[in-house]
């Protein structure tokens, strides 16, 4: 890698190219924070330190903070001790209702919601995990607006909006990195989303290559979204679902989370419920076992991961736009050094969280920044930005031809090695049939026979698959020469090929189901609850009743979300489970005996088979 | 698609049982008109399905689901996707009264039960499915529309007015 930190000095091309690819922001109505400087952020920060089992202390007060002097903090060498600055302050509940009724808050539509979209059982968890959060360390009540309000006192003094670029040669690639800072992420209370925490560092990169023309240009794009890497994050420049204006890609921000997306619309990712992980990788291995049985779908891998409470990440694109030619252009800073200035202290010096440290294990803890994790150590999209996004298996357009001749000359070495292989199998195969024909007139040859019928029977064998991987290896080398062909004519074939589950908005359907299911998603939970209730004060019926309320209510949810085979099927498959476990209590001796007299059947029946041949 | 032996077995079993309850419920009408027939005590004593056909409106009930039967056990036999489903809920009427039978009055039809559940984790498997082409309607439901349709749904953003600020 050519330029792994922040050491290496960024040139005017890369200055140049930085500007010319930048990318469009196109944030909600009602968004309330936007990529900002941290020189402002830091201004108005204190710098703490919390030990464990102990009360957070302030290391730098107020207002003799800055972006050298944040660099220079030193780490502290005692385990499990977290530095963190603080900035916003809590309002009172009085002052969030004034500050949600003057603010832009209002603007926003939720429309049908998430808990309209997602299963019964989700909106369950869903409650324990709100209720969980009395118990867990969270972001305070009012902090979300009481940072809202100091940043748009910050704004209305100086309106800026601000990204960190960083570049970075790898693997043939020019990584062209956008980093944005917001001073908080309010997914949680402003947009019924998972958490809320101060800070947010999230990023766009532009991956830009020589062209069959040698001209530098972009090739490839990723957008972090939700911590996740890989190949699903990075879609290709001329994938005809991107938006562009000119160069400048258009990215869509979800409203309060400010995770990126390619589309406009609401997507739904999914929070994997802490400790749940037993419990669902009992239910993959059950499902498992089900399918094996010829019954079911297989699980997929991820659902071993743990139970997911899906959330809306609204991304619709409908408010502010930054970028170039919009309603505000960027401010750029560099993460980088040049010839001319240095590279922010803070990047390299700063190993704390850019906000307040809540204790809370599920995400209410600000994030660490652009370069560290939590733990310390650097982030992937830092070390690795190529391989982050699993470009790395990519050739850069105008190296896919010689990779592509270099592939055709190892599979030629191979065939090569495979042609001596088969002949001198041949030849051996060819020389032990001979000795076998030689050896049958002798009498005592026996066990010498048996021997040499062994070693034909294993050298045939690996003959065989010699010749057939020769033959898949004329295929491979084909198939390489028509590629090559096709990429020198420019055509690089599709250009979604390598996704597996990108993140895409919800279909339309999803989004415009009725508001007699909006209102049923927002009582069902509740209406449950008292349901049960009912039938434990009032009926001696307890479990059947409650198996009723739930097919009922099982019933409802599949009419709403247009599954009623689905339900009606496995009420069907679970009755009969339920009566094949009563039948096999019932007549448990008689199905056992059954069993053993079938068995033996089989037995007799296979052995006498074999002796009758 | 070939037809499996099993939905041959199935479609026409499904076809007697309807055309025996159409036969059943008309002996039964039959004999509830005339007015001697009403002593005939056997008809009492017969139950099917849950439906007891004793008088014109059981009859009726039971005539009318024989013939659901047999609407249904020729669109098993046709590889129809909602006769499979028609299929799958009649077992679960089944069932569902064989369940009921048996946790109030302690008995029930097992001979009945046990076709029931062969027939449901026959329809229910995979390859059964997929002759009845539920897997693909399925995977291409979950899969959604198309991404230019999904891009559709969104209203095109409004660039806000005002004047633009350099960098």
């Amino acid at each position: 890698m050519e330029n792994p930190t922040s050491d290496g000095r960024l040139t005017a091309d890369d200055l140049a190219l930085l500007r010319r690819c930048e990318p469009i922001l196109c944030f909600n109505r009602g968004e309330q924070f936007y990529p900002m400087d941290v020189d402002r952020f830091l201004a108005d920060a204190r710098l703490c330190i919390q030990r464990p089992n102990a009360e957070a202390q302030e290391v730098v007060p107020r207002g003799q903070l800055d972006a050298v002097a944040l660099g220079q903090t030193s780490q502290s060498a005692v385990p499990g001790t977290v530095e963190f600055l603080s900035v916003a302050e809590p309002l009172t509940a009085a002052q969030v209702l004034a500050f949600r009724k003057s603010s832009t808050l209002k603007e926003f539509h939720v429309g049908p919601g998430r808990l309209v979209r997602v299963g019964l059982l989700a909106r369950f968890v869903d409650l324990l995990f709100s209720v969980s959060l009395l118990l867990r360390g969270k972001a305070p009540g009012g902090f979300a607006a009481g940072s809202a309000v100091q940043y748009h006192a910050l704004q209305a003094q100086d309106e800026r909006y601000t990204y960190y670029g960083r570049v970075v040669r790898a693997h043939g690639y020019i990584a062209l990195q956008y980093w944005f800072f917001y001073a908080f992420n309010d997914w949680r209370s402003s947009f019924h989303g998972v958490n809320d925490h101060e800070g947010d560092w999230e990023m766009v990169t532009v991956y830009a290559a020589q062209n069959a023309q040698g001209a530098i240009a972009p090739c490839w794009i990723a957008c972090s979204a939700h911590d996740s890497d890989g190949d699903d994050l990075r879609r290709r420049w001329d994938d005809p679902d991107i938006e562009w204006l000119g160069e400048h890609p258009i990215i869509y921000a979800g409203a309060g989370s400010h995770a990126n997306y390619f589309f406009r619309g609401e997507y739904m990712p999914a929070v994997v419920v802490p400790y749940t992980q037993r419990l669902a990788a009992i239910g993959v291995r059950l499902r498992r076992l089900w399918a094996r049985l010829g019954q079911g779908d297989e699980p997929s891998e991820r659902e071993a991961e743990g139970f997911r409470i899906p959330f809306v990440d609204f991304a619709r694109g409908d408010g502010v736009r930054l970028g170039p030619s919009q309603q505000h252009e960027w401010d750029a800073r560099l993460l980088q050094a040049t010839d001319y200035t240095p590279a922010p202290a803070w990047v390299d010096g700063f190993r704390g969280l850019w906000g307040l440290y809540s204790g809370d294990p599920l995400g209410e803890n600000a994030p660490p920044g652009p370069r560290y994790e939590r733990d310390g150590l650097q982030r992937k999209r830092w070390y690795d930005p190529v391989g982050w996004s699993g470009l790395d298996k990519v050739p850069p357009p105008n190296r896919t031809t010689e990779a592509l001749i270099e592939q055709e000359r190892r599979l030629c070495a191979e065939h090569d090695e495979l042609t001596a292989k088969i002949e001198e199998h041949a030849s051996l195969v060819s020389g032990l049939e001979l000795e076998m024909a030689a050896m049958q007139s002798l009498q005592q040859a026996g066990r010498h026979s048996v021997i040499t019928q062994q070693r034909l029977r294993a050298l045939n064998a690996d003959l065989e698959q010699s010749k057939s991987a020769r033959a898949a290896n004329e295929i491979a080398q084909e198939r390489c020469r028509a590629l090559a062909a096709k990429v020198a004519a420019g055509d690089f074939g599709d250009p979604r090929a390598h996704l597996h589950r990108p993140a895409l908005p919800s279909t339309p359907a999803d989004v415009r189901l009725g508001r007699l299911a909006a209102v049923w998603s927002a009582i069902s939970i509740g209406v449950l609850l008292l349901g049960v209730a009912a039938l434990v004060y009032f009926s001696g019926y307890l479990a059947p009743g409650i198996l009723v309320l739930l097919g009922v209510y099982g019933f409802f949810e599949a009419l709403f979300h247009r599954d009623v085979q689905v339900w009606i099927a496995r009420l069907v498959v679970a009755l009969a489970s339920v009566t094949a476990l009563l039948l096999l209590l019932r007549f448990f001796q008689p199905v056992v005996l059954g069993v053993v007299v079938l068995v033996g059947l089989f037995i007799i029946v296979d052995n006498l088979r074999e002796v009758l041949t | 698609m070939k037809r499996p032996l099993g939905v041959i077995l199935i479609g026409g079993l499904l076809l007697l049982q309807g055309l025996y309850l159409v036969a059943f419920a008309s002996t039964v009408a039959y004999f509830t008109v005339v007015p001697e027939g009403r002593d005939v005590w056997l008809l009492r004593a017969l139950h099917f399905t849950g439906l007891a056909a004793e008088d014109l409106i059981s009859a009726a009930l039971v005539g009318g689901l024989g013939v659901f039967i047999v609407i249904s056990g020729i669109g098993i036999l046709r590889l129809h996707p909602w006769a499979w489903l028609v299929a799958m809920a009649l077992q679960g009427w089944t069932l569902a009264v064989f369940l009921l039978d048996y946790f109030t009055r302690g008995q029930s039809s097992y001979s009945t039960a046990l076709l029931s559940v062969i027939i449901v984790f026959y329809l229910n498997s995979r390859t059964i499915r997929r002759t009845f082409d539920l897997v693909r309607r399925r995977e291409a439901m979950s899969a959604g529309p198309p991404l230019d349709s999904r891009n559709a749904m969104a209203t095109e953003p409004e660039i806000p007015a005002g004047s633009a600020k350099s960098a």
